[in-house]
């Protein structure tokens, strides 16, 4: 009998294991990936394209066959630790693992501490904006330990159904070139190109971002205050925009090169919403300029142009800095919570790309970011506080 | 703009007067065969121009010059694939064969397109290039660059072909050309024909899209024979010729199997990860009676998948069948046997040269028989999932004189790709094809 009911609970307990868990950021995860190994030497040496391969994966005694893998990223891709989509309904359009369709093996191969990308996330979460779950991973490949990855929640259906209780217009944003929200006119095909339609709605809702993105173009200065909240989730875009200047994002949203690493979502008759993506190259500067290049994008021009919408940026960028906290804040005692959950498994990491004595000064870096950039911030605030 | 200028030109100048030759027709045969033979009694150097250019030096050195010129137009229903030009210059083959010395025969011929980059695609220039002692008939030795012995319609010059695109088994699946040494000759007093060779892979037709050979070393070997030669049988079934073919080769480890693509070029099957093994087994039949014809090939081929789990297990052999059945029928009465001369050559008098109807139907399928578990897309799954292709062609071929031939096709394709197979919806295709074939 009590056989019985531990083998229930047991099997109770294995099966009552959902996304929830296998995001959890308070453990190191260890993901077992079966790849045939011609099949994995082929990927390496292709790692500049998207072709799939079948594999295998357990997590915690779930197994899952008949998946797909791919390498994957932009400027993390390497041959080295390739960064990987898993596709779990790949092969079976009907399988899912743990309720998901796919997840993110990122290798972190442009953050070598391993931490900027998930601080970033966590900050973007606990302001309110939706963004991805991350959680450390160590990676077995055919049974041998590949590296310190982390499990990414990806940004698809799933996600919009999660955090947004629908599936809406997703449009993941392509970077083909500098765009920093300009009119290109009314044909579809150069948005297409740019905006990454996601799913059917968002295909056929196209015209609505052509409308908006005209809209900014093209309204006066009184037309786009009254107007621009017709389209736009204003005080969210606001918030996001604040949170990527604290954490010293310059390949974001007013990326060096133009827009960059974000998906863009609209509820049926919603507003549009800014999500964040691969956030591995923040927390690296902590004097980047608070205006960093707001006036280069037309849109980020056009709301600071407007002094409610400026006053309400500034609110959300002392509100990100109250979160973040400086030296023993929120995000420094994450650091070390962090740091010391994956430190093993970094140090042993044998594919990463920084050496180990690289990876502790990568660390201690983002320990400085986030004391300094707190300073800045703040003495930064107070001057705009105390002017006239 | 230049090729259809060259087919208008040759149109004009071969619309009288020639006649249309095929290889391989008996009647022909003997009537060649004297002219070659008093043409090689006369001593010296001798140039003649019919029926093709050659040029001799008694009976030591015979070069005589081929050239086959194809214009095809083409159009797919639904959904042209974008690289499916309308018109194209399919063929234009240069090339000499002959004889040298007693013993010796050879072959070289070209395919003039692959010396341009915008329309060579990824073939060798040379097609044909061998040579063969025949001192001895029954132990003929022919070395080089030629096809592989398996696939009656594969082996088949493409001028000769009753319709203008081989099946899938001939053109997809049988193994095409390759360097290697072949023996061959008649065994038991002409009562069978042999060959057998060792080649360095496995044919043209199963090389990836790089280029690549997917196998190793290939060994084949055919047989055939005319029962008529040995057997009582009656009048209508004396052109009966059957056949039986093998090859085996070796195929590493990799997306190394034949693959299933439809007649305008499409995967319906893309290539499956297989290590070990490759075997084709195929069966012929050819027989014609007056102006009808029949022929029919199948075709069986197996590649092991071993260690080609995920886990490095063996997973189940991947099968394909084959077979097509071809009819043709001679409106204007000709003898249909190996080749084709029309009674009253076109524009020659009140001629219309010779009009044949042709009709073939064909199969097409890979699958994993014997596999465990549910059938997925998945290339290291136990069980594939199964894909085939079927087709009908209707054909009509005019033959203006020896020279020039007209053929018609239409194509309805039905394929049935695996799930992965992207832009192939399930559906029924129409390909209309006309050729034009100019060959000396």
């Amino acid at each position: 009998m009590r056989v019985a009911v531990l083998a229930l609970t047991f099997s109770c307990g294995i099966w009552a294991q959902n996304a929830n868990q296998l995001f959890d950021d308070t453990v190191l995860h260890d993901v077992h990936l079966y790849v045939h190994p011609v099949d994995w030497q082929t990927l390496i040496d292709n790692f500049w394209l998207n072709t799939y391969y079948p594999a295998e994966m357990s997590w915690r005694g779930l197994n899952v066959s008949n998946i797909g893998i791919r390498a994957r990223g932009g400027g993390s891709r390497n041959p080295r630790k390739p960064g990987l989509k898993v596709d779990f309904n790949r092969y079976d359009s009907n399988q899912r693992f743990l309720g998901l369709t796919s997840i993110i093996l990122d290798n972190s191969a442009q953050d070598n501490s391993f931490l900027a990308e998930r601080l970033s996330m966590l900050l973007f979460r606990k302001r309110g904006i939706a963004a991805p779950r991350e959680a450390y991973a160590r990676l077995f490949l055919n049974n041998r330990y590949f590296g310190l990855y982390s499990i990414v929640e990806e940004v698809n259906a799933d996600f919009s159904r999660a955090n947004f209780n629908t599936t809406g217009d997703l449009y993941e944003f392509r970077w083909i070139g500098v765009y920093r929200f300009g009119y290109l006119g009314d044909d579809p095909e150069p948005y297409a190109q740019i905006f990454k339609a996601e799913n059917n709605a968002a295909t056929n809702n196209l015209p609505n971002l052509i409308d908006f993105i005209r809209f900014v173009n093209t309204a006066t200065d009184v037309e786009f205050e009254a107007g621009v909240g017709r389209f736009l989730d204003v005080e969210w875009l606001l918030k996001y925009l604040a949170i990527e200047s604290y954490i010293g994002e310059w390949d974001g949203f007013l990326g060096s090169e133009g827009m960059n690493n974000f998906y863009l979502f609209r509820a049926p008759g919603g507003l549009y919403r800014w999500i964040p993506w691969d956030k591995d190259v923040t927390m690296t500067y902590y004097d980047l300029p608070l205006d960093y290049n707001k006036d280069q994008n037309v849109l980020a021009k056009r709301l600071m142009s407007v002094p409610a919408f400026r006053r309400t940026y500034y609110e959300e960028l002392a509100a990100a800095q109250n979160e973040a906290g400086g030296e023993g804040g929120f995000l420094a005692t994450e650091i070390e919570r962090a740091f010391r959950l994956m430190h093993s498994a970094a140090l042993a990491d044998p594919t990463k790309g920084a050496d180990n004595e690289q990876f502790e000064e990568a660390v201690e870096a983002v320990r400085n970011f986030v004391q300094f950039r707190w300073v800045i911030v703040r003495d930064v605030l107070k001057e705009m506080a105390d002017r006239p | 703009m230049h090729s259809r200028i060259l087919l208008v030109a040759v149109l004009f100048c071969c619309g009288a007067g020639a006649e249309q030759e095929v290889p391989g027709k008996k009647s022909s045969k003997k009537g060649s065969k004297k002219a070659s033979k008093k043409k090689a009694e006369r001593k010296g150097w001798t140039f003649d121009m019919l029926p093709r250019p050659s040029l001799r030096y008694g009976r030591s050195l015979r070069v005589d010059v081929r050239t086959k010129l194809h214009f095809d137009f083409r159009a797919v229903e639904p959904d042209s694939p974008p690289d499916y030009d309308l018109f194209r210059f399919r063929r234009r083959r240069v090339g000499i064969e002959g004889n040298f010395l007693r013993d010796f025969e050879y072959e070289l011929e070209a395919e003039l397109s692959q010396l341009n980059p915008e329309t060579a695609v990824g073939n060798p220039l040379l097609q044909d290039a061998f040579v063969t002692w025949r001192r001895l008939r029954w132990l003929q030795v022919q070395g080089g660059r030629f096809k592989i012995p398996f696939g009656r319609e594969q082996l088949s010059s493409p001028t000769n072909l009753d319709f203008v695109l081989r099946s899938r088994l001939g053109a997809e699946l049988s193994p095409g050309r390759e360097i290697g040494v072949m023996l061959h000759g008649p065994l038991l007093n002409r009562r069978f024909r042999y060959e057998a060779g060792a080649f360095r892979h496995d044919g043209q037709n199963s090389y990836a899209a790089d280029n690549q050979p997917s196998a190793n070393l290939t060994w084949a070997g055919r047989l055939r024979s005319e029962p008529a030669q040995w057997a009582a049988l009656p009048p209508w079934l004396r052109k009966l010729e059957l056949g039986a073919a093998f090859t085996r080769s070796d195929v590493p480890d990799g997306r190394n199997s034949l693959r299933g693509r439809t007649t305008f070029r499409t995967n319906f099957f893309p290539r499956a990860n297989v290590k070990g093994a490759r075997v084709r087994t195929g069966v012929e039949a050819e027989w014609s009676h007056g102006p009808v014809g029949l022929i029919g090939e199948y075709a069986r081929i197996t590649e092991q998948r071993r260690e080609q789990s995920i886990r490095l297990a063996n997973l189940s052999d991947l099968a394909i069948r084959s077979w097509f059945l071809t009819g043709t029928w001679l409106l204007t009465g000709e003898e249909k046997q190996g080749g084709l001369q029309p009674r009253r050559p076109f524009l020659q008098g009140w001629g219309f040269g010779a009009v044949e109807l042709a009709i073939r139907k064909e199969f097409t399928g890979f699958s994993t028989p014997g596999a465990t578990g549910p059938p997925s897309s998945n290339p290291r799954s136990d069980h594939l999932l199964p894909a085939s292709d079927r087709a009908w062609t209707f054909g009509v071929n005019w033959y203006w004189n020896r020279y020039v031939k007209i053929q018609i096709n239409f194509l309805r394709e039905t394929p049935v790709p695996q799930i992965e197979a992207p832009g192939l919806p399930r559906q029924i295709y129409w390909n209309r094809i006309a050729r034009i074939q100019f060959v000396i």
